[in-house]
């Protein structure tokens, strides 16, 4: 491997770490770990493999064809059978963009004491520039790597010492000893925030806009497996946090407020404002990637130029698709939904749609005239099969659960 | 693929049919966030005498406690549970509210003492929330 390649893993897996941790694993990971402490941190090694598997797939495949998925599937498949993902794709891409927005809402509320929705159209507005003004290695390089400040979750749940038995004994799937629903509906939403389909669709564009080809596999590989482990790392030390500081006090995270005394007994006085500053980089980060995504996979479906490197004037159906999103993802907050709530169901969908997301994609993996000896081998596809079975399982069975139960 | 949306169906059908509850267990669940809130009210006044959070937090906190405590109060109101399950929950929803605005009272005013002694009421309703709710569970002292 060169030096350029090298460096290009390095900070691929930086950003990828930097960029792992969203609203959708904090609020997942906090209340995961305020209600049942270590028990679902099975859920999470479950969410990480198969991101994974995902992720390593879509950049192999930009890689080798140099082609982004959505693009391939509608030149593959045809336009009719892309439509019904790519409408389900992009309500929950919308839902996501809206609990990010809500995310960094909350973050700024909590600096300045200001409501939630007094932020939403100063942060669309902010967000909507900074991706007007940047090329796609700025965007990648500068809020994933600012994401990195996550990692003081990591590092408050080692200044904790968590008891490494029941943290072991977690990561093995267990019976919820109390309110199954609400078991069941977690696991799902923290499978759905691991696993959201804009990772792997805006990873897949990614790999087009930075000119990946077929000598990238290897860094392809590394950014997958090593980025995302580490990344996942952060949710775990989050999970972690919440089960020694939030659930022995019988905090149950309904409200971000809750959320929002984590870090304060690791780092006493400032750890109010680190979780704050935490909360809004992952989320201003996430926002971004989601936004970029959204416009990625119209752009692809309708065969419209797009790039974030290129000039708002040569793809401007590409821009207005991130303008008109972010745009209406602010109104949700603006309007009152509770940014909590939002997140989780955002989540939990993320889950039960992902078969449909991934499908099309996994089909494509298999096409051995695009993709050559890089086509997906047996045991790629039959670990993704069975991983998106049992997470569409879990949704459709917990989600009804969840909602009779008033949850 | 036929028969195994069906049976997923039915497998959910049975599970949402073996959910029901007595009402004062139903009561017991809608108030689960009531104990959780009194907790935060209290780690929060906890938190401020550290120097760990700001006075807004606290400010804001202590609204989105009341404004939730307030809906809980409705739906017990609203319960068929049994008036010796139910009332009692009306009285510490009630405590819990007026000591959550007492305690924002106290931080605006910088008075140590009185927060402090909020901290120990919200502990006080605490351990009487889970004393109700132990109580609710077993089916409210039938």
């Amino acid at each position: 491997m060169n030096a350029k390649k090298a460096a290009t893993l390095a900070l691929g897996i930086l950003t990828s770490v930097g960029g792992f941790f969203d609203v959708g694993n904090i609020a997942t990971s906090a209340q995961a770990g305020a209600v049942f402490r270590y028990q679902l941190l099975w859920a999470l090694l479950l969410g990480t493999f198969l991101v994974i598997f995902l992720v390593e797939m879509s950049g192999r495949f930009a890689a080798v064809t140099r082609q982004a998925m959505p693009d391939a599937i509608r030149t593959h498949f045809g336009f009719t059978f892309w439509l019904v993902p790519f409408i389900v794709l992009t309500l929950v891409h919308f839902l996501v963009l809206g609990a990010e927005i809500g995310g960094i809402c909350f973050a700024l509320h909590l600096v300045s004491g200001l409501p939630v929705q007094l932020w939403a159209l100063p942060v669309a507005v902010l967000l909507w520039l900074f991706l007007w003004r940047s090329t796609f290695g700025a965007i990648e390089n500068s809020s994933s790597l600012l994401g990195l400040i996550t990692l003081a979750f990591v590092w408050a749940a080692w200044r904790h010492h968590g008891p490494a038995g029941q943290i072991l004994a977690g990561m093995l799937p267990s019976l919820p000893h109390q309110d199954p629903s609400r078991y069941w509906f977690m696991a799902v939403s923290l499978l759905g925030a691991v696993i959201s389909p804009y990772l792997f669709y805006f990873y897949s564009s990614g790999a087009v806009e930075d000119k990946w080809d077929d000598s990238y596999i290897a860094v392809n590989r590394g950014v997958s497996v090593i980025g995302m482990g580490f990344g996942s790392l952060i949710s775990l030390g989050a999970i972690v946090v919440a089960a020694v500081v939030l659930a022995p006090r019988g905090i149950q995270v309904d409200d971000y407020h809750q959320a929002a005394l984590m870090l304060t007994q690791a780092f006493p006085f400032w750890g109010f404002v680190l979780f704050a500053v935490s909360m809004g980089i992952a989320c201003v980060g996430a926002a971004v990637e989601v936004s970029l995504s959204m416009a990625y996979t119209t752009a692809q479906t309708f065969g419209w130029n797009w790039g974030e490197n290129l000039d708002p004037r040569e793809d401007a159906r590409f821009s207005l698709t991130y303008t008109i999103a972010i745009l209406a993802a602010a109104l949700l907050i603006l309007f009152g939904v509770d940014p909590l709530k939002l997140t989780l169901l955002s989540m939990a969908v993320n889950a039960a749609v992902l078969p449909f997301v991934a499908i099309p994609f996994l089909l494509l993996m298999n096409d051995r005239k695009a993709l050559g000896k890089h086509a997906n081998g047996w045991i790629s596809n039959t670990v993704t099969v069975v991983m998106l079975i049992l997470a569409l399982v879990l949704a459709v069975v917990s989600i009804p659960l969840m909602i009779v139960g008033g949850g | 693929m036929r028969n195994f949306l069906p049976a997923l169906v039915l497998a959910t059908g049975a599970l949402l049919a073996c959910q029901s509850q007595s009402p004062e267990e139903e009561l017991v669940q809608q108030a689960r966030p009531a104990g959780s809130w009194l907790a935060t009210l209290r780690w929060t006044g906890e938190q401020w005498a550290a120097n760990s959070v700001p006075e807004s937090f606290v400010r804001t906190t202590s609204a989105e406690a009341g404004k939730d405590l307030d809906k809980l109060a409705d739906a017990a109101k609203k319960s068929k549970a049994r008036p010796e399950v139910r009332q009692p929950l009306q009285g510490l929803l009630g405590e819990g509210k007026a000591a959550g605005d007492a305690l924002e009272k106290a931080v605006e005013a910088d008075d140590r003492p009185g927060v402090a002694r909020q901290v120990a009421r919200l502990a006080a309703l605490q351990a009487r929330f889970n004393a109700w709710q132990q109580q609710g569970q077993g089916g409210g002292g039938k």
